[in-house]
């Protein structure tokens, strides 16, 4: 379980969060949705420890501060929103980096790279030169680089983590879908994954749980079909939403409602 | 120099480690014959084949002989070893720290800051108390080198680093202050400095190994070795660190740390062999750079081939200085300009495309 109690994150004199409580289990997806601004994004920086917050993060059960930076490595890997790369590494050897800790020990440690690209839908792409991908291969292939720090969901029946900001934010639908496959897959097998995310319905059909934020504080968190109604939507995002559930999937669709 | 790119494109799976080690092996070779033909080279015609054969047919080796081999020729290869490692790699270092190929101590003003610590003790060294003379005793210019790249060094990062991201255009002006400031305090030293440290000063400003000595390199060398031991160490962070500062932590380095490790060890590696052998430039530039196109960044290859290369250029640089104008010679520094200026233009060119400055 990765547990927030209490945080507050302040930038200069403007406060970004609110005292927020925040947790999610692991064995599921667990969403954090809200608009622009609401402070998503902020809020798994302070569970990453990027910003400096109030209040504590714990993760299975210890406080995120008393753990060295290799302890925390070992048990989450995170996906920045943009990964900017000095050098000219080749994909292979960018994703070779999340070989980090244990990870590096085990025997089959060096043919984890070419299958989390192959995981990602970058099979062949190890020899090329991380600069010269697009920007959605390149999120791909940092997701490969995270996959592989935390290979194995579970460890000694201890779940790890995936912490992800906006995974599929620059991807093409097929890739969306893909990506948030291989998120859930992780999930089911036992490990966490905490995403933030821009897209509703890609959230209402692959999160278990979500968090809704608004201006700094949660509005609503919960099961999808508890926090994605029309009411409680159309609050966050200022707009009105009709939340529908197709009958083939189950999920709960969100569409907006053009104003005649 | 495109010839390079495409020679040394990686292949299909991007692993280049085996290239790496292949590049190592060759590049030890390529020091051991540099270290001999340097040895067997100089003003005074001692053959290193002659010696070899006289010693085998079991003579004994002449006086001449004796003292311009082991007191002349091999402190003064022994140090341009020395000073070339440590030069290539704290220029690897600094740009991984940096996360910029551009970023190299000479270029950045660390170079000038161990420069100031140096001519503080050569002139001012007098007026220590005489217990901390005592302590210090030779190493006293190492020491005040190593203090003055060190304090470069951490204003340098200070000034051009904002919540993990160094600012290029503002690391270079902020060297470029640097550098001319510790210039100027330099000049006011030199100013006040008496006839016996002018010379000192002059010989030692030119860039030059010609005065090498066991003493000399006593002094500097344990903190050049210190500083390029700590370097392994710092070899998978600074992989890490090219992501960026956050995305190194959530890999596991401990940032913070590492950042000071690698600010000692440049400051050390810098500062000593500017020590000894003055302002020698481009060595920490060139050498990374030619490697990164052949075996790639990743620093666990990239700081011990660098220290194999550097040392290999500088003994080479130091061969041609010597044979050039024989039996006078250029001092060593004129050579690795002349040589790694354009490099250093070409490095520029090829980067305009790719990074606005």
């Amino acid at each position: 379980m990765i547990e927030a109690t209490d945080i507050t994150v302040s930038l200069g004199r403007q406060r970004i969060l609110h005292g927020v409580d925040f947790t999610a289990l692991p064995g599921r997806l667990n969403a954090i949705v809200g608009p622009n601004g609401s402070g998503k994004t902020t809020l798994l920086r302070a569970l990453t420890g990027e910003v400096a917050h109030g209040g504590t993060v714990a993760i299975n059960g210890t406080d995120c501060a008393r753990l060295a930076p290799w302890e925390l490595a070992e048990q989450r890997a995170v996906l920045p929103q943009s990964g900017a790369l000095a050098f000219p590494f080749t994909v292979h050897e960018v994703v070779r980096l999340g070989l980090s800790g244990r990870n590096a020990l085990g025997p089959d440690a060096e043919t984890l790279p070419a299958r989390a690209l192959e995981r990602v839908g970058l099979a062949g792409y190890g020899g090329r030169y991380f600069q010269e991908l697009s920007g959605g291969e390149q999120a791909r292939a940092q997701l490969a680089r995270v996959l592989v720090q935390v290979w194995q969901p579970m460890v000694r029946g201890v779940p790890r983590w995936l912490l992800l900001d906006e995974p599929v934010a620059s991807l093409d639908i097929g890739h969306q879908v893909q990506i948030m496959r291989l998120a859930a897959d992780f999930a089911r097998a036992g490990g966490g994954v905490i995403a933030v995310m821009h897209d509703l319905n890609l959230t209402a059909m692959f999160a278990q749980s979500v968090t809704l934020m608004l201006e700094g504080r949660v509005l609503a968190a919960g099961p999808v079909g508890a926090v994605f109604t029309d009411d409680i939507l159309g609050r966050a995002y200022g707009c009105a939403l009709r939340v529908s559930t197709p009958p083939p999937q189950g999920g709960a669709f969100v569409l907006p409602q053009a104003v005649a | 120099m495109a010839v390079l790119d495409l020679a040394f494109r990686p292949t299909a799976e991007g692993d280049r480690s085996a290239r790496a080690r292949l590049v190592l092996a060759v590049l030890a070779g390529l020091l051991l014959l540099i270290a001999l033909a340097s040895l067997g080279t100089g003003a005074s015609g001692v053959s290193l084949l002659a010696v070899a054969a006289d010693w085998l047919r079991g003579e004994e080796l002449g006086l001449r002989e004796r003292v311009v081999l082991f007191d002349i020729r091999l402190p003064r290869l022994v140090t341009g070893m020395l000073v070339g490692a440590a030069l290539a790699v704290s220029g690897a270092v600094m740009q991984g720290l940096f996360r910029n190929p551009l970023a190299d101590p000479g270029i950045v003003g660390v170079g000038a800051g161990a420069g100031l610590g140096a001519v503080l003790a050569i002139v001012l060294g007098g007026l220590l108390p005489a217990w901390a003379a005592a302590m210090a005793g030779m190493h006293l210019v190492p020491i005040a080198a190593f203090l003055g790249g060190w304090a470069s060094t951490l204003i340098l990062y200070r000034v051009a680093t904002r919540r993990g991201r160094t600012s290029v255009a503002t690391m270079l002006l902020a060297g470029i202050a640097l550098g001319a400031l510790s210039g100027a305090l330099t000049g006011i030293l030199v100013y006040i400095a008496d006839d016996r440290q002018l010379r000192d000063l002059t010989f030692w400003g030119l860039g030059s190994l010609a005065g090498a000595s066991w003493a000399k390199l006593a002094a500097a060398a344990p903190v050049m070795a210190l500083a390029m031991l700590a370097t392994p160490f710092l070899a998978r962070a600074l992989n890490a660190l090219a992501l960026g500062e956050a995305a190194a932590s959530h890999l596991g380095v401990p940032v913070q740390r590492m950042k000071n490790l690698a600010i000692l060890a440049v400051a050390g590696a810098t500062g000593a062999a500017v020590a000894v052998s003055g302002g020698i430039g481009f060595i920490g530039i060139v050498v990374p750079h030619l490697l990164r196109l052949v075996i790639g960044p990743d620093h666990r290859f990239l700081l011990p081939a660098a220290a194999l290369l550097g040392a290999a250029l500088l003994l080479l640089a130091d061969m041609i200085a010597r044979v050039i104008i024989a039996p006078a010679e250029l001092p060593i520094g004129i050579v690795t300009a002349v040589l790694g200026g354009p490099v250093f233009l070409w490095i520029l060119l090829r980067r305009r495309g790719i990074v606005d400055l």
